[in-house]
């Protein structure tokens, strides 16, 4: 059923599609409206279930842990100041293996202060065990996040999915609501093997020898491991039963490019239309599109930019003294690709910055230009 | 007045606290009253230290660990959890 709404209300559809029973959040621009929506529908009873409006997002993420143990489905979301606050607490999800889904509006982090879109907030996360996913838009991510419980309630691993602000999160579009039906049917209620239980107790989070935490570690990088094939399967039956489907990385106009651009998030979007023009320029251009960031989809990527020569990265983050994460990432991933690529990091839209069409192109025609290779990030401002 | 023994002891020796500590004492005959339908939410202090080191444990009744200041959204987020679930006859 086709709907007009925000991106902050599409995740909050998808929430409610999902039966998910126990929500607990804190408010936060530019994520408020999520929060509000589902407050709205549990007050009046359309959201079958329980939200606690918790004094703080630490305390959000420590209520649907324990929630999520005690074996109910829990959705929290937040943004930029709210998912460091959390910080923590997301370890400690992960830790305890706990299916806990969350919705992150990208926001830049203070100082100075702001609102508008950066991905640095979900990105200095990406240590701490949850599955990160980066959405382009509404639909992708009421979708994603109808995948994620999926994937979550599969590897018992914690899922964030992330939509830029402002770009995604309040911008209007039409969505397509997926029909409770086919939800219920691609998402069986949840039946966890580790729930707490009152007539079999056990101890919960106990203190562990050195051997014993290097295991678990070792068991739950299995598991991470895992979600890359995981995820592709997902949203293969996802595109079954729904007739949408992503991928973990989605390539546009790759076969004989010249030079590949590689976005994340709403970016993507704009690129699309970019790599459509210049191809009509005459210019071979292509695009990768990451959608799976945790796990990094290694190989994924790797096949994706086989054979070729130029690759321009660009990132709506930075992280000081490094570069651009994306970037990071990718070089990592292609450290061992015969006929290495060379690979230019641009930084675009930090701090909410717009990336247009325009800019876009610039990173198109600089990384073209170049001879010799660059380490340093290349900063793009209008 | 003296508090009667009662069976099942709640919290089982072998713990970690010190020799003599009031809060071990205090913390058997809370368990004592509340009984074995009772979920234990403690957080990093001496309680930490008391519950001991895996696989052994002195909690008697289902408990969780969790981490600094959070024993009040913990134990809200499992009342509401067991109320969704219908368990809350505890």
């Amino acid at each position: 059923m086709k709907d007009f709404m925000t991106g902050n209300h599409a995740v909050a559809n998808a929430v409610k599609l999902c039966r998910t029973p126990f929500i607990a959040a804190y408010p936060i621009t530019p994520q408020t409206a999520i929060y509000e929506k589902l407050s709205e529908w549990e007050a009046s009873g359309l959201l079958k279930g329980i939200m606690m409006r918790t004094e703080s997002e630490h305390s959000a993420m420590a209520a649907c842990i324990a929630a999520s143990l005690t074996g109910v489905r829990t959705f929290t979301a937040t943004s930029s100041q709210g998912l460091a606050l959390m910080h923590e607490m997301l370890h400690f999800a992960a830790g305890c293996r706990a299916p806990v889904v969350m919705a992150n509006v990208n926001r830049l982090l203070a100082a100075p202060w702001g609102f508008w879109a950066d991905q640095l907030d979900s990105l200095s996360q990406r240590d701490t065990g949850w599955i990160q996913f980066y959405c382009e838009n509404g639909q992708e991510a009421l979708d994603t996040v109808i995948q994620a419980y999926r994937i979550a309630e599969q590897v018992y691993l914690p899922v964030m999915i992330s939509l830029e602000a402002f770009f995604v999160s309040h911008f209007m579009e039409v969505v397509d609501l997926p029909e409770q039906e086919q939800v219920d049917r691609f998402l069986p209620p949840i039946d966890l093997p580790h729930k707490f239980d009152i007539d079999k107790p056990g101890f919960l989070v106990p203190v562990v020898s050195s051997e014993l935490y290097r295991k678990y570690k070792h068991i739950a990088q299995g598991s991470m491991d895992s979600v890359k094939k995981v995820a592709v399967t997902m949203d293969q039956e996802f595109e079954k039963e729904f007739g949408r489907g992503y991928g973990i990385v989605e390539v546009v106009m790759l076969e004989d490019a010249e030079i590949v651009l590689v976005t994340a998030g709403s970016i993507t979007s704009t690129t699309r239309m970019v790599v459509k023009d210049l191809r009509k320029q005459g210019h071979k251009i292509g695009l990768l599109k990451i959608r799976l960031f945790r796990p990094f989809p290694v190989e994924a990527a790797r096949d994706a930019l086989r054979g070729k020569t130029r690759v321009a990265i660009i990132d709506r983050n930075i992280s000081l003294g490094s570069g651009g994460i994306f970037c990071q990432e990718l070089r990592a991933a292609l450290i061992h690709s015969p006929d290495h690529p060379l690979t230019y990091s641009y930084i675009a839209g930090v701090g909410g910055t717009d990336v247009t069409p325009e800019v876009i192109q610039k990173i198109a025609f600089d990384a073209l230009s170049r001879k010799e290779p660059m380490d340093a990030p290349i900063w793009i401002m209008e | 007045m003296a508090f009667p023994e009662q069976e099942p002891n709640l919290l089982r020796t072998g713990h970690a606290a010190c020799a003599g500590c009031g809060l071990a004492i205090g913390m058997k005959l809370v368990l004592q009253a509340m009984g074995p339908r009772t979920i234990a939410v403690i957080v990093p202090s001496c309680e930490g230290a008391i519950g001991g080191v895996y696989p052994n444990t002195s909690y008697g009744v289902a408990t969780i660990h969790s981490a600094f200041e959070i024993a009040a959204p913990t134990a809200a987020g499992i009342a509401n959890a067991l109320k969704i679930q219908g368990r809350d006859d505890n």
